[in-house]
């Protein structure tokens, strides 16, 4: 293949995915910025920590896909992605790291927001707050991502090429919305 | 005398002495190993990414004053950033993968995978910052909002695509490169490098876009 087709290639995978969760992000996003205002005048920390919050959920999704798509390319998982321990391996390695990084964002955005706003939440509530919704949208993101990691591989489309756009704005999507309702539930 | 029952150890015991044993056989496997080696990698990234994350979202809310200064800016910023971010972390895993299949590597230097990839990328970015300028100004005449001429649009969107879209791109093949030269694994720590430092040129120079267009409007009219 010329270097041209592949360029060509590339952008044909890339943009139809990149238009439509940017359209369903701007759909669905309007709705989840509107309940999220409301939240974060009762809880502050919100604000501060929601950024983050999403952009870990997000990467560590897609540091997973990632991770099974280079496995499949050289061959140690096949397309089932056998051998399981690998993949499970995999997995609970990104759910270790996400513990800690979901931890570390409730403990200095709680510092942050009593720098900022003199209002900090409850410790304990807001690391668990945070930890568990964390672990649930890093789950569910990185199963979507092993189901289109295995949809792509097998139609002969490039998995990195898809998996981001799809693992970002899902992240958001899943991450803010349990973010937001445990929230509401446990820190108002 | 004793009974059989003495002589032998407890079922809880051997089942303790299993557990210990099949523990001891875990942390000596290779899953361990790779475990070690994911979570020591992504780690300090991960948590790297939190603090320059909030200090992006603190930032970002600055924004929101020029607003009212650029009408419809506030329909395009969202969809500009997260644009970039899925295009720049798409380079970065398909790079990733590049890396291990032996196609691209420090000292190849820049080569065809790199060039396709980089300006496909490039490519990408434009066509999107075009595409969501058209979105944005139709919107905004569709809402009925108060908005900026489509030249407006076009000259933020296209500014963010071009200058900050190469250097993203830039800055992705260098970070791929240089984490596998340092025998890090690309796929464990590139994605986030990549994203938050899009986030934060993202921002930084979406200050100095809108400056250049405020700057601009008093010789062509573009707000």
């Amino acid at each position: 293949m010329t270097v041209r087709q592949t360029t060509k290639e590339i952008i044909l995978q890339s943009l139809p995915v990149i238009v439509g969760v940017l359209v369903f992000s701007v759909i669905t996003g309007n709705r989840l910025e509107e309940s999220a205002e409301l939240v974060t005048k009762e809880v502050p920390v919100l604000l501060v920590l929601l950024p983050a919050f999403i952009n870990i959920s997000g990467d560590l999704a897609d540091v997973f896909s990632s991770r099974l798509t280079s496995e499949l390319y050289r061959g140690r998982l096949d397309k089932n992605f056998r051998p399981f321990k690998i993949y499970l391996t995999d997995l609970f390695s990104i759910l270790a790291v996400s513990l800690s990084a979901f931890v570390f964002a409730a403990f200095i955005g709680n510092l942050v927001t009593g720098y900022l706003f003199h209002k900090t939440s409850p410790w304990g509530r807001l690391i668990f707050v945070v930890l568990f919704a964390g672990l649930i949208a890093t789950t569910l993101m990185s199963l979507i991502a092993t189901l289109i990691v295995r949809w792509s591989y097998l139609r002969g489309i490039d998995a990195d090429s898809v998996t981001s756009p799809i693992n970002t704005t899902g992240g958001d999507m899943i991450g803010t919305t349990l973010l937001l309702f445990l929230a509401q539930l446990l820190l108002t | 005398m004793k009974t059989a029952s003495e002589h032998t150890p407890s079922r809880y015991l051997v089942f303790i002495e299993n557990a210990v044993r099949k523990l001891q056989a875990f942390f000596r496997s290779e899953e361990w190993s790779r475990f070690k080696r994911i979570y020591k990698e992504s780690t300090p990234v991960a948590l790297i990414t939190v603090v320059v994350e909030i200090i992006a979202g603190l930032e970002l809310l600055r924004v929101s004053e020029y607003y009212l200064l650029l009408p419809g800016l506030l329909l395009i910023t969202p969809g500009l950033m997260e644009a970039r971010g899925n295009i720049v972390t798409s380079l970065a895993k398909r790079l990733g993968s590049s890396v291990h299949l032996g196609l691209v590597d420090w000292d190849l230097g820049i080569n065809d995978e790199i060039r396709v990839n980089f300006f496909a990328t490039i490519y990408l970015n434009i066509i999107l910052s075009l595409a969501l300028a058209l979105m944005a100004y139709f919107g905004a005449i569709l809402l009925g909002m108060t908005h900026m001429t489509l030249w407006g649009f076009l000259f933020i969107a296209l500014m963010m695509a071009v200058v900050v879209g190469s250097f993203l791109s830039l800055l992705t093949v260098l970070v791929v490169l240089l984490t596998h030269r340092y025998g890090l694994d690309p796929d464990n720590v590139t994605i986030p490098i990549v994203a938050t430092l899009g986030d934060i040129l993202t921002i930084g120079f979406l200050f100095a876009v809108i400056r250049m267009t405020l700057f601009l409007d008093q010789y062509i009219n573009i707000i």
